[in-house]
């Protein structure tokens, strides 16, 4: 900092020399003109001060007799006089002192955290309806009014806290995780049977809810309900009188069949690069502009493009991309897959498969699928056994007593 | 040094009034950090200075300072500082 200011001031070194160097420096420190590194040299000293004191220094080197000797001058004022004839440096220096203190006193980024069931762009574009976006003054955003609207705009959002910082709007929001499954429970409460989503054998059953229409080891058709919405009330005559309604909830584990069939060719088609043609092109926001003419596309050629991201903080306004476009001209041939490559080929695209059904909860007891070799095409055929979840949400239909009804009316006549 | 009946008078009232030395007195403030720096206040002005030697002028009497290499950081109307290999200090 002692040093900034020193730069700002301006600092000569001086050289001093005469009979009486002691007293012209404690003239010096009694007229309060500040020196400091003061180095002593055979009959001379040299030491450091500010611009504007060499003047005062006139009638000190008068009394004392001393000569003065400018060793080094360095700092603003200096630079200042060196460069005094460059008038459009200093215009230019000027200006982009006002050009930031100008776009200071605008917003740049609007910065959402905290969200997660809302998206930024869906946060920011409600507050694009509100004239909040990048480029308005700062003067005109008033926090306490953002942050109002947003509770009222986004119920499902519990706290929301807006702030400035330097030119940048800090939106922070709190969600309500809670919110969304007490709607969807709250949607839920139709009454639901479980009904079976494909052929099976049930090896496990475990009932939270309804009645259980088929016990474990049953053979299920597609469509067949395993477990029902509704509960039979019984009399003491255990006569059915009426039926209670809920959710039907299990947990169904059944064996199934799942058929498998994956195909390619035993040909393929093979490019091979000719020449290529670059150009390198420079996206400044929605402006393009290409170095070297495109050429057109023909048939077999195909492009590729590299871009990368120069400027792209701040976000919605200013974003400067450098891309190169690669266009290569190709030849095809066919080439034919060894019989080793289609193993491999059909093979790698079954553990795919197995993997996406281990992924969804899906246990593969035994498969048999075949690889199959023609001179056109190749296939691997099968089927798999797995244990898997079976059981269906279905929405019921309720029951109506209709025999006690008609009981109830024959006894009153 | 012999000492003046003023300051002698001035010495036992600082004494007695536990008042400071150096504002009653004008007794130098030395302080020195180490064996490469030194702090001064209170004094006059500077006698002698070269590369091993600084001679002080204070109210009480003169200060000497003998190292090599002694060089003086700053120097302004209430302090001054002095760095270098200090290896005696002489009150005169």
């Amino acid at each position: 900092m002692v040093k900034f200011f020193q730069y700002i001031k301006g600092v000569a070194r001086i050289e001093i020399a005469g009979e009486k160097i002691e007293r012209f420096v404690n003239m010096c420190s009694y007229n309060q003109i500040p020196i400091w590194n003061i180095h002593p040299r055979e009959d001379r000293y040299s030491f450091n001060i500010f611009a504007k004191d060499v003047k005062k220094l006139k009638p000190i080197l008068r009394k004392t007799g001393t000569r003065l000797t400018i060793k080094e001058k360095s700092g603003l004022p200096f630079l200042v006089i060196a460069y005094r004839h460059r008038k459009l440096l200093f215009a230019g220096i000027l200006s982009c002192i006002l050009l930031i203190y100008a776009f200071s006193l605008h917003l740049w980024t609007i910065d959402v955290e905290g969200n997660i069931s809302r998206s930024d762009e869906v946060i920011e574009h409600y507050l694009a309806e509100l004239n909040i976006k990048p480029g308005i003054r700062m003067q005109s955003i008033h926090c306490q009014t953002i942050v109002a609207k947003l509770r009222t705009e986004f119920p499902d959002i519990v706290w929301v806290s807006a702030s400035i910082n330097g030119t940048k709007l800090l939106i922070q929001i709190k969600e309500n995780d809670t919110a969304g499954s007490i709607i969807s429970t709250d949607t839920d409460q139709e009454p639901c049977d479980l009904v079976a989503q494909k052929d099976g054998v049930i090896l496990s059953m475990i009932t939270r809810a309804g009645t259980p229409q088929v016990k474990v080891g049953d053979s299920v058709q597609k469509g067949q309900l395993l477990v029902s919405s509704y509960v039979e009330i019984k009399n003491d005559a255990k006569e059915v009188i009426g039926y209670e309604y809920q959710r039907a909830d299990a947990d169904i584990l059944a064996e199934t069949i799942i058929p498998y069939h994956e195909s390619i060719e035993t040909t393929y088609k093979e490019k091979e690069v000719e020449n290529k043609s670059l150009t390198p092109y420079l996206i400044w926001n929605d402006y393009r502009i290409t170095f070297l003419p495109e050429k057109a596309a023909k048939k077999n050629s195909q492009i590729l493009t590299k871009e990368y991201c120069l400027i792209s903080n701040m976000e919605h306004l200013t974003r400067l991309i450098f891309g190169m476009k690669v266009k290569e001209n190709y030849k095809t041939r066919t080439e034919k897959h060894s019989k080793m490559e289609i193993q491999e080929i059909l093979s790698s695209k079954f553990s795919l498969f197995c993997t996406d059904l281990s992924k969804k909860g899906v246990q593969i007891t035994a498969n048999s699928v075949k690889i199959h070799i023609d001179t056109a095409s190749a296939s691997a055929d099968g089927s798999l056994t797995v244990i898997e979840p079976i059981a269906e949400i279905h929405a019921a239909e309720r029951k109506i007593v209709e025999e006690r009804l008609d009981e109830s009316n024959g006894s009153n006549h | 040094m012999e000492h003046s009946p003023q300051s002698n008078m001035k010495k036992k009232l600082s004494q007695a009034a536990s008042l400071p030395k150096d504002v009653i007195c004008h007794a130098p403030i030395v302080t020195i950090v180490g064996k490469e720096e030194m702090t001064l206040e209170n004094y006059r002005g500077i006698i002698e200075y070269t590369d091993n030697l600084i001679r002080i002028q204070t109210k009480t009497g003169q200060i000497k300072i003998i190292g090599s290499t002694l060089n003086i950081e700053y120097y302004n109307n209430d302090e001054m500082k002095i760095i270098g290999r200090i290896t005696c200090l002489e009150y005169l």
